[in-house]
């Protein structure tokens, strides 16, 4: 590694350390890894079962993830996505798939400590084959200052008695402008859960689409969200269920909390193309629930010191 | 010693009477019971002590201080404190989070403690999350557990025993004499196991006081009380008042 990535490379672990992610386990080599500043890879390391490439493209990178089969993968695999400098583009086209039976936790963190004017878009192809699973953990660490703009897209194909567990976290920093737009097709008896967690403050913009189709019988799929806005923030969520086959399930739960000027809405879809396939919604928007705030301060806690308990546990 | 002393307080809402000059004094170490059927005004007091709400007329004296006017936070950085009739959920927040920033403490030998207290176990609830997956009654146990830690002045315990399984009712009656050890309980209930732990008792109708007194006394008939307590006659004699009533 030249001397220049290295520090490079050392400037990233650095900030990831700092925002409690776990920078020792990838300068370690304790498992599978790769490290990206811009559109530049400074690190990677495959293992025994889960294989990692990439390739250069227009603005960024071409990843490629594969589990091979049967292999259950101890530890997380770290992805770090970076932009140390302020201002440009960076695009990550990935390709995860998690072969037969095979298990893996893979964590993305999400690195811009010092935008001023970035652009991050992500588009990924994932495919979890017969009886896999995938954890998928997604956190951003953003400056709070400056103008970013993020666009996480993926497409995953979840085959039969597969698990796919999505979780997306954006909660330090300012968000400034999200456009999530996630679509799962689940087979045959095959399980999602999408769970998204934004702090959205001053004039944020988050619009975040996820729809999961039930195509196979006995699918199962959850989308949950939970926003929180202060400020000016604003927020669009959609959550799309559409039921194709028999006795598939889905729910989608979306809490939206708005405090000052924010404004928020949500919008469910529900599409059935079966009797048997069961879908539900919930969708709450409000203020910081007031009895929340009473209990908390009627054990001498300030009111600022009760509504930060209460989003930090609602966006844990 | 009056630790709390209520002077003439009055609630009016959009026109209509909740309670009309209401007085009481609660002692140190005393369990005052604040007793009346459902909808005479209870829990309107405990929110008006509490600082939810703002009294329409009167006063609140907190060891001497004038807290009228005070906000709720302030009120319980002076050592009131109140745990609701039905407590609130939270999502996302452990039971160990909980007790953590009730009690002002990380000390986990008290945390335990306390929970062993109201009779739960701390292995099976202290990584548990205080929202919905918990039963009604075991969420009064860890607020009552709460309260215990925070080693308040005055306690307003509303209907604490509701949803408290038989099992657990000991253990929470105990709880309320460890509190009252410490500072005093201001005990709103329906429950005769709850009245006897009680030092002086408050009858309420209709908004209005009827009387303060022995405990045992006033619960042998203030369910009949209530049905008169707007003429003072036939309150005198209430069961056979009521008896002639209904036959």
């Amino acid at each position: 590694m030249s001397l220049d990535r290295r520090k490079e490379f050392e400037m990233l672990m650095d900030v990831l350390g700092k925002e409690g992610g776990d920078s020792e386990a990838i300068k370690e080599n304790l498992g599978a890894s790769m490290v990206l500043n811009k559109d530049e890879v400074i690190h990677v390391n495959s293992t025994k079962g889960v294989i990692i490439t990439s390739e250069k493209i227009q603005d960024g990178i071409k990843a490629h993830i594969r589990v091979v089969d049967n292999h259950k993968e101890e530890k997380p695999v770290h992805l770090c996505f970076g932009m140390l400098p302020k201002e440009g583009r960076q695009v990550i086209e990935s390709v995860i798939i998690i072969g037969k039976n095979a298990k893996v936790k893979i964590m993305s963190h999400c690195i811009f400590p010092n935008a001023v004017n970035i652009e991050h878009i992500m588009d990924g192809k994932l495919i979890i084959e017969e009886g896999g699973e995938l954890i998928y953990e997604e956190e951003h660490f953003h400056s709070d200052t400056g103008k970013i703009k993020v666009v996480p897209k993926f497409e995953a194909i979840v085959e039969k008695k597969a698990k796919f567990f999505n979780n997306f976290y954006l909660k330090k920093g300012k968000v400034g402008e999200l456009y999530i737009d996630y679509h799962v097709k689940l087979k045959e008896s095959a399980v999602t859960e999408l769970t998204t967690k934004i702090y959205g403050k001053e004039d944020d913009f988050i619009e975040t689409k996820e729809k999961i189709s039930l195509e196979g019988e006995n699918a199962r799929g959850l989308i949950l969200g939970r926003i929180v806005l202060k400020d000016r923030a604003q927020s669009k969520f959609i959550g799309i269920t559409e039921g194709l086959a028999p006795n598939t399930r889905a729910h989608v739960d979306c809490t939206e909390i708005i405090m000052d000027q924010a404004k928020a809405s949500a919008i469910p879809e529900i599409i059935s193309h079966h009797p048997s396939s069961k879908l539900t919604h919930e969708a709450a928007i409000g203020q910081i629930d007031q009895k929340q705030l009473q209990t908390l301060m009627a054990k001498g806690l300030t009111e600022d010191q009760a509504i930060e308990i209460i989003v930090n546990g609602i966006l844990s | 010693m009056n630790l709390l002393e209520v002077k003439d307080l009055s609630l009016v809402i959009d026109g209509k009477t909740i309670f009309k000059e209401v007085n009481f004094k609660i002692l140190k170490g005393e369990i005052h019971a604040l007793i009346g059927v459902n909808g005479c005004g209870k829990s309107s007091i405990a929110s008006v002590l509490m600082g939810l709400v703002s009294p329409t007329k009167g006063s609140i004296f907190l060891a001497g201080e004038d807290i009228t006017n005070l906000s709720i936070t302030d009120r319980a950085k002076r050592g009131l404190t109140l745990a609701w009739q039905e407590p609130t959920r939270f999502e996302g927040i452990s039971v160990k989070q909980y007790l953590e920033l009730s009690g002002k403490t990380k000390d986990m030998i008290q945390i335990r403690n306390a929970l062993n207290t109201v009779g739960l176990l701390p292995s099976l609830y202290l990584s548990r999350k205080v929202d919905k997956s918990l039963s009604g009654g075991e969420r009064k146990r860890i607020e009552l557990a709460s309260v215990y830690l925070l080693k308040p002045k005055i306690a307003i315990l509303d209907e604490i025993d509701s949803g408290v399984d038989y099992v657990a009712i000991e253990k929470v009656l105990e709880t309320i004499k460890t509190i009252s050890s410490k500072g005093s309980v201001l005990l709103i209930t329906h429950q005769d196991e709850f009245l006897k732990i009680a030092d002086v008792a408050t009858l309420i109708c209709n908004g209005i006081v009827l009387r303060t007194g022995n405990p045992n006394e006033i619960s042998k008939y203030y369910k009949y009380e209530c049905a008169f307590c707007d003429d003072e006659e036939r309150r005198k004699n209430p069961l056979e008042e009521f008896l002639n009533v209904t036959g």
